[in-house]
């Protein structure tokens, strides 16, 4: 079984054809990171496999069930999560708010209507816990305006891995970093159970390759080239495609 | 702990000070306290849910109706039209929701306008049931069999509405700090966000809108029981903006702000009107400064805590 | 039959109304994301102003000259000083506008009274023609002329002009259209002025039929509000095709079903908005 199937997807957006038959196929544990250059239709694909958008034609499966239609949020339900391109947090709120408001949308307890939320002891155990294993525990109380970006990068992982994803998406997880907090992240990652499959869209050619299984090369809403990191770093027309763009290979 | 007490004291005053008024002020003191009700009740969708409704003068109206119409056709009895009434504000609510709420911004606006104006419409038109535009009058406060007091009294008629006022600002108070209000909180911040976490988010906010308007029904039904008399102005696009303009006025997400500002425009309506008929032009004026000079409303003047924050995060292009 | 194409065609007059100030209320919104609720005040007032001229002066021409001119006069004087500090905030807008109709209507009661008024028509346009077997109004006609003239005009302007290009890159995207120089507060307060014009000359030209009593700067703003909510914002197609629904409904109703008002209107823009929340040719 693979965990995640996008079978033929096409996407026409008023007769842009931003995705052309694409066939995509994530393994059960596999990092598989898709590149290509900007406009390529990377976002798009994240966004029909998240629900955010509804494909023209073709399906995803995720773990064999038929999630094509399905709403985001009972996509979640399945265990699938994603991190976001620019930072989608509660930034109004504190780190362990934000912990705390993922990790309760789970639990009964969100309905309730009349209990304070501080009463609810539990999740909140288990939200410092989890601060504490990734050494967010003594910022818990910082608003997430107030917080690096590189921080903030990392509570948007914590928030990804709070309904205990089976197919986890990250889009561009390093965007913005330096150096050394790149390594962290990428650290991060590395470190994540096997029993979650991670499918990421990066720009950043160093952590695609450190990171990857499998890349898969997307130019012009296609497919046009998956495999090992070392069949890619080879290929000639993936070359090409990149020396022909901005980007290039980014140090 | 001293917003508390100046809640307390305040709810003393109005415990206390009707004793020494005279007829004509207990009643405004009472239209007040209903205000207050319905600015706090808007203030869930407009504070909470950013979604500045125009429409919520139906649920407010609907639920006068419900009474106008049993009270002097089928029977008065109180525990069969109060509770019915408020049920009648969130069936409508109920039904608006499903049209409402997948819409955004702009057309939420619309839409909310033009749903409450379709209500209005039927009022005015269906003369056969609601008398059109003449209104239906001789509307009686029934007797409540364990109460010692009538609630002919004016008086104890303000003591009635007080009751329910605690009672409505406590409910609300701890919806709003409840698990279900953080997440609404959450929502507002982030729809997208909270549906990639797993939230059903249209599901909450139908919730929401629907509790939104029963307290508008609570506070229709006690409207019509003061008058003794509904019209179509009670469903009027009037009665929605200035419900709008109290919570605006008093400071949007507050719940005690709306009510200040219910509490200011209820007053200031009667000062005004006793020197001049141009009260909608005084209230256009104000609406226009208000939003030209605080947008945060009154609370947002006294430099609460709460705006600085959200000045902080509104940003661009909230 | 001859009762089905005489209400048709009044039905069609009424719609032309509609466009005018639907097709104000759209060029707003298209540029600048602002639902004007003032729309129907400036309707009002172009005809009250008109009015007064026309009592004075007896000359129709005159009557939408000034009518035209003080409207849109005044929607410049508004965006300008006080609708321009919210350039952002859309939701402040609307609500500015929507204080400013209690202002104007007000001060429209007080200035001219209560009394419901009519303009007379226009004595070249007096009289009726003969279609087939109906006598249909001459001046019902000319409104539907001057309405359907008026909509290729804006179709023309909007869609072949420079003006026009500008008005459009700058409701596609305004950072764009700012960093290419355009003056966009400039281009803001002559849209809401043309705006308030179009509105205006649809009140004037519809004053012999319709008048103007209180209220009408709802009735007729909710009107236009249903057209733009089955139109879709944004959308001058959308608006004219709108207008023809909504006036042809409208009109039939009020002929057929007197009691149920614009309760169907609503109910059937409910219905349109439960299939596609955005307008038939929405763009939002």
């Amino acid at each position: 079984m693979k965990a995640l199937v996008v079978n033929d997807i096409c996407k026409n957006f008023d007769g842009l054809q931003a995705l052309n038959h694409v066939r995509v196929e994530v393994e059960v544990g596999e990092r598989q990171v898709i590149i290509g250059p900007n406009g390529a239709g990377k976002s798009t694909l994240f966004h029909i496999i998240s629900g955010i958008l509804l494909p023209t034609s073709g399906d995803v499966y995720l773990y064999e069930e038929k999630i094509t239609r399905l709403p985001i949020h009972l996509r979640a339900n399945l265990q699938l999560s994603q991190t976001f391109q620019l930072i989608n947090l509660f930034k109004g709120l504190t780190v362990l708010e934000n912990i705390v408001l993922a990790l309760k949308s789970f639990k009964r307890t969100k309905f309730t209507l009349h209990r304070r939320l501080n009463g609810f002891k539990h999740i909140h155990q288990q939200a410092e816990d989890w601060l504490a294993e990734w050494h967010f525990w003594d910022k818990r109380h910082i608003r997430v305006s107030n917080l690096s970006y590189g921080d903030q990068r990392l509570l948007d992982i914590m928030l990804a891995l709070a309904n205990q994803p089976r197919l986890l998406l990250m889009d561009e997880p390093t965007g913005g970093l330096s150096g050394a907090e790149i390594q962290i992240i990428s650290s991060r990652i590395k470190n994540l159970s096997r029993e979650i499959s991670i499918l990421f869209i990066e720009h950043n050619m160093d952590v695609a390759f450190d990171l990857a299984d499998r890349i898969t090369v997307l130019h012009m809403g296609e497919v046009v080239k998956s495999g090992t990191p070392k069949e890619i770093k080879g290929d000639p027309f993936v070359t090409e495609i990149y020396l022909g763009s901005q980007k290039g290979f980014e140090k | 702990m001293k917003r508390w007490i100046g809640i307390i004291i305040l709810i003393l005053l109005f415990g206390v000070l009707p004793q020494v008024l005279s007829r004509y002020y207990v009643i405004l003191l009472t239209k007040v306290l209903i205000f207050a009700i319905f600015a706090m009740s808007l203030d869930l969708l407009v504070g909470y849910l950013k979604l500045p409704s125009l429409g919520h003068g139906a649920f407010f109206g609907i639920a006068s109706y419900f009474i106008g119409v049993f009270s002097t056709r089928v029977a008065n009895s109180f525990w069969l039209n109060f509770p019915l009434a408020i049920g009648m504000a969130v069936v409508v609510a109920a039904l608006f929701g499903l049209l409402v709420l997948r819409t955004r911004g702009a057309y939420f606006f619309m839409i909310s306008l033009a749903l409450s104006q379709m209500l209005w419409g039927i009022a005015f038109s269906w003369r056969f049931l609601t008398r059109g535009d003449d209104g239906i009058p001789g509307i009686i406060r029934p007797e409540i069999a364990f109460l010692p007091w009538s609630l002919q009294d004016p008086l104890c008629y303000l003591y009635f509405v007080l009751f329910f006022f605690i009672v409505a600002f406590i409910l609300m108070y701890i919806l709003v700090h409840s698990p279900f209000g953080h997440t609404i909180l959450a929502i507002r911040e982030s729809e997208l966000r909270m549906r990639t976490l797993g939230y059903n988010t249209w599901l909450h906010k139908y919730i929401w809108f629907m509790i939104s308007g029963l307290f508008a029904g609570l506070a229709g039904a006690l409207f019509v029981y003061l008058n003794g008399f509904v019209s179509p102005t009670s469903l009027s696009v009037a009665m929605s903006a200035e419900a709008l303009l109290m919570v605006l006025l008093g400071g949007a997400g507050t719940l005690i702000g709306p009510a200040i500002g219910a509490g200011s425009l209820v007053l200031l309506e009667d000062i005004v009107s006793a020197y001049t008929e141009r009260w909608l032009l005084v209230l256009g004026i104000i609406f226009v400064l208000v939003r030209m000079t605080t947008p945060y409303g009154i609370l947002g003047l006294l430099g609460r805590s709460e705006f600085k924050r959200q000045r902080k995060h509104e940003g661009i292009g909230s | 039959m001859s009762f089905w194409f005489v209400q048709t065609l009044n039905g069609i007059t009424f719609s032309m109304v509609l466009f005018l100030i639907t097709a104000g209320l759209t060029l707003i919104f298209g540029l600048m994301r602002v639902i004007n609720l003032a729309q129907g005040c400036f309707y009002l007032l172009g005809v009250l102003i008109g009015f007064s001229v026309l009592q004075s002066t007896n000359s129709f021409l005159l009557c939408l000259f000034f009518g035209i001119v003080a409207v849109g006069i005044l929607g410049i004087l508004m965006q300008r000083f006080f609708l321009f500090h919210f350039q952002d905030d859309h939701e402040g807008q609307v609500l500015l506008t929507l204080g400013f109709v209690f202002i104007l209507s007000d001060l429209a009661l007080l200035i001219w009274g209560g009394e419901p008024k009519l303009l007379p028509k226009p004595p070249l346009f007096e009289g009726s023609v003969e279609i087939g077997t109906n006598f249909f109004a001459i001046y019902r006609l000319i409104m539907i002329l001057t309405g359907i003239l008026i909509a290729i005009c804006l179709g023309l302007f909007i869609g072949r002009t420079k003006m026009g290009a500008l008005i459009r890159a700058g409701a596609d995207d305004m950072e764009m259209a700012r960093g290419l120089g355009i003056r966009i507060p400039l281009l803001f307060t002559a849209v809401f002025g043309l705006g308030a014009a179009l509105s205006s000359f649809g009140g004037i030209m519809a004053g012999p039929l319709i008048g103007a009593h209180p209220g009408l700067e709802w009735d007729i703003l909710l009107l236009s509000m249903a057209v733009v909510l089955v139109g879709g914002l944004g959308s001058l197609k959308g608006a004219f095709l709108g207008s023809l629904l909504v006036g042809l409904v409208d009109n039939f109703c009020k002929v057929l079903m007197p009691e149920l008002g614009l309760f169907v209107i609503f109910a059937a823009v409910a219905i349109v908005l439960a299939f596609k929340p955005t307008g038939l040719f929405g763009k939002l």
